[in-house]
Order: structure tokens, then sequence, then C-alpha cells
């Protein structure tokens, strides 16, 4: 069995596309970053085309769904804001001079592609008949002719262009979307498996804790002493003497620690 | 293994009692505590009635009953007395729990305290009820009760003196290093008005003895 797989992959040259006819590397077969074949610029440039690619096709997804269920809905999608104040208004004035916008940005697009077809229809209707006539032909036909090379020339570079995002989306999504599965799980298995990280996190969650709580309680205690000498003061009290706790008392709150015996 | 007792840091007051604003953080962590997990209940309880269509019940324990005006301030009142009443024998219950079974509540844990009985054991059944109940003694006179904390020697409330009980630091208890001079500050402030008093007091009654011998 061949694994060396002979591919009909187009290559971008100076931005246009051209067939070749180099075999890609074995199914399988350890690719490195030195690796002749390996192109990490446009590799990356793939993915992030991808990953826009597929980012803004899962949030159209995303966003369909939601206005369905939103139109779904018992009672349906929401009314009109309500006018509580100027504020409101203005708002209200904003948010639809955006939508206006974005609207008329659509149809202006439109209808500047309608207008260059109209354009080119018309120059070229024009300029046939000049172009068919001897005598303005020998003056116009140069120039009609160039202008064909021009617009041929232009043809070209856009089908060139169609044909490798034709050619290459497909890989790229594929490409940005295993990539960012791939990132996604290394990361969470590394998170997972790293024990230094976790002890990390384990401990500073619990010695912020122990700090916090300490730092609460000492002020407490030192609130306990000053609230007291104020009242005391105020009652025209002698100040409390604090006697060292009683044996039984100083037992039952003695710190246990668990040591090993000399025997174990 | 075996168990060794650690000796406290010398600054340490482990096992002394503790003060009022300790305490009284503690109490109220305690009743935030009794009252999140009364109103969770109420919540769940009422959810749980609604889910299997108890509406009638539910309508009668928490909604206004369509009854006269007279007949509404009534169960109004009867619900408000047993919602208090519920809310102190939960929280006297808690308490009372938690002082025989731990010698702290949850409250009192954070705060690094510890009730105990004079003789330094865990509270006795008898001990941890009495306590529980005379919380209400020392709230009754504006919670005089409460407050006797701060003139008590042994830091003693009202309620510690009828059950026969102390509250302690359990921890290494020390002064917040920023308030340690200002406590400094205002015991030797203290103390010397102390001394100046007893001071006053000798030449007093030295002078009373003088006079009286003058007299003789």
């Amino acid at each position: 069995m061949n694994d060396a797989r002979p591919t009909h992959e187009p290559r971008i040259v100076e931005g246009v596309l051209v067939p070749t006819s180099t075999p890609l590397p074995a199914a399988g077969a350890p690719l490195s970053v030195t690796d002749p074949e390996f192109d990490a610029y446009m590799t990356i440039v793939k993915a992030l085309l991808g990953g826009a690619i597929e980012g803004t096709a899962e949030l159209a997804r995303r966003l369909e769904r939601l206005e369905a269920e939103m139109r779904a809905a018992e009672d349906g999608p929401p009314g009109p804001g309500t006018v509580d104040s100027s504020a409101d208004v203005v708002r209200y004035m904003h948010g639809g001079m955006v939508l206006s916008a974005a609207d008329g940005a659509r149809q202006r697009a439109v209808r500047l592609a309608r207008t260059s077809d109209e354009f080119l229809r018309l120059t070229g209707s024009t300029i046939r008949p000049l172009a068919n006539n001897r005598l303005t032909g020998i003056i116009v036909r140069p120039i009609d002719r160039a202008f064909g090379r021009l617009v041929a020339r232009g043809q070209r570079r856009v089908d060139g262009w169609i044909a490798l995002g034709q050619t290459h989306e497909p890989s790229a999504r594929l490409l940005a979307r295993q990539a960012y599965l791939d990132i996604l799980d290394d990361f969470i298995g590394h998170l997972s498996e790293n024990e230094q990280l976790t002890t990390l996190v384990q401990e500073q969650s619990v010695g912020l804790a122990n700090e916090f709580v300490e730092e609460v309680r000492e002020r407490t205690v030192s609130a306990d002493t000053l609230a007291e000498s104020v009242v005391r003061r105020i009652l025209r009290r002698p100040p409390r003497t604090a006697l060292p706790p009683p044996e039984p008392i100083r037992a039952a709150v003695a710190e246990v620690k668990w040591v090993p015996r000399h025997d174990d | 293994m075996m168990i060794r007792r650690v000796a406290p840091p010398p600054d340490s007051q482990r096992g002394y009692a503790a003060g009022f604003v300790t305490r009284y953080i503690a109490f109220l962590i305690d009743i935030a505590l009794v009252a999140g997990v009364a109103l969770l209940t109420v919540t769940v309880a009422r959810t749980t009635l609604a889910f299997f269509g108890f509406d009638q019940l539910l309508d009668y324990l928490f909604a206004p009953l369509d009854l006269e005006a007279r007949s509404q301030v009534l169960s109004g009142a009867a619900r408000w007395g047993i919602t208090v009443g519920g809310g102190f024998l939960g929280f006297g219950v808690y308490s009372a729990l938690a002082w025989m079974l731990v010698g702290k509540t949850v409250g009192k844990a954070l705060l690094g305290l510890r009730v105990l009985g004079r003789d330094g054991r865990r509270l006795t059944w008898r001990q941890a009820i009495v306590r529980s109940l005379a919380y209400y003694v020392s709230a009754l006179p504006l919670f005089l009760g409460y407050l006797w904390v701060l003139v008590d020697d042994e830091r003693r409330t009202w309620h510690d003196k009828l059950a026969k009980t102390i509250v302690v630091y359990e921890w290494d208890a020390h002064y917040e290093e920023g308030l340690a001079g200002t406590v400094q500050v205002l015991s030797d402030s203290a103390a010397r008005r102390q001394a100046a008093r007893e001071e006053a007091l000798r030449l007093t009654i030295e002078g009373d003895e003088a006079t009286e011998t003058g007299n003789g």
C-alpha cells in the first residue's frame, strides 16, 4: 500500500492559485516545524480564517435559534419599549439610527453593484460602434483591447481568489475546529494533571481564607479590649485585670497535635 | 502516634474570656445563618406544595385569606407569631445542640470561640437549655444582660452566669498589629488613673487617721 498521497491541492503563488504535483507526506508521518512542506505562516493564516468563519457561522446559528425560540415563545417577542423620560427618547433615537444605517448600507452596496454593471454595459454599448467604425476604430480599438485585457486580468484574479477560497475554506474550517478542540482539551488536561498548579490553587484558596479569618479575629480581639476600655472609662470603673484562665479551661482549649511516637 | 499539648506563645490569650465585639459578631453570624436556613426551608416547602398542586393549603399558609377584616388580622398575627416563635425556637435548638455537641456554633467557630462550663467541661444538656432560655432574660432589659460583658471582670453575660458557663478564645488570640498600640495606650492610661485613684484614697485614709489621732 502506497502511503504517499499524491496531491492536487493547489498552492498560492503571488496570490494566484497554482496547481502542484508535489506529493504530500505519508499519512501519519510526523511533520516537523522544519519540514519544508509545512508553511507555518500560511497554516496560521488558514487557521485564523477558519476560526473567523467557523466563529461567525456558530454565532449566526445560535442567533437564529434564539430568534426562533423568541418567536415561538408563548408571550411572543417583546413589545415596544416604554418612554419614561427624555433619556429613553434619546436612546431610542440612537438605536433607530444604527438600525437604519445598517439597513441603508446593505441597500447601498446592492445599488453600487447594479450601478457598476450598468456603467460597464453603457460604456460597452457606447464604445462598440466607435471600435467597429473604420475611422474611429484606429484610436478606440487599442484602448478597447487594453481595457478588455485589464478586465480579463481582473476577472482572472477574482476567479483565482474564488477557487482559492473554495479549495482552502473547508480545510481551514476543519483546521480551526480541530485546533480549537485540541487546544481546549490539552489546556483542560494540563490544568487537571498539573499537580503543582492544583496544589497552588488549593493552597492559595485555603491560605487566603485562613488569612482573612485570622485578620478578622485579630481585629475583633483588639476591638473587645478597646470597647471595654471606653465603656469602663465612661462608667468610671477600674480597668479589668485579665487573669490567666484556670487550668481546666486552659487544658480544654489547649492546641493538640498528633506527634509520632519514637517506636512508630 | 501520641497526643501532645502545645504550649501557647507568651502573648497568646488562648483560654481567656472573650470580649463583647467578638461575641456580638459571632451572634450576628449565627442569626444570619439560621434566618437563611429558615428562608430556604420556607421557599422549598412553598415550591414543593405548589408543585404537587396543594394550592388551597398554600393559600392558607402564605397568602391573605378571603375572610372578614378581623379574621384577616388575627390570621396575620397568628402567622407572624408562628414565624417569629419558630425562628426563636429554631435558634434556641440550634444553639443548644451546637454547644452540647461541639462546644461552639458556626459563628463562634469562625471567630475562634468556645463555650465551656466553669469547670472546663463541655456543656451538659441542662446547662445548654438554661443558657439558651437565659438569652431572652438577657435581652429583656434592653439587652443589658448582653452588654454586661463590657463591665464584668470575668467577661460573662447574664446567661453565662445563670448557666454557669464561660466563652473563651480557643485560638492564640492576640491584638492586631495596627491596634495593639492604641490598646496599650488605653490600658496604660486606665492603669495610671486607677493608681491615682488608689493614691488619693490612701491619702484620704491617712488624713482621716491623722485627724483621729490628733483629736484623741
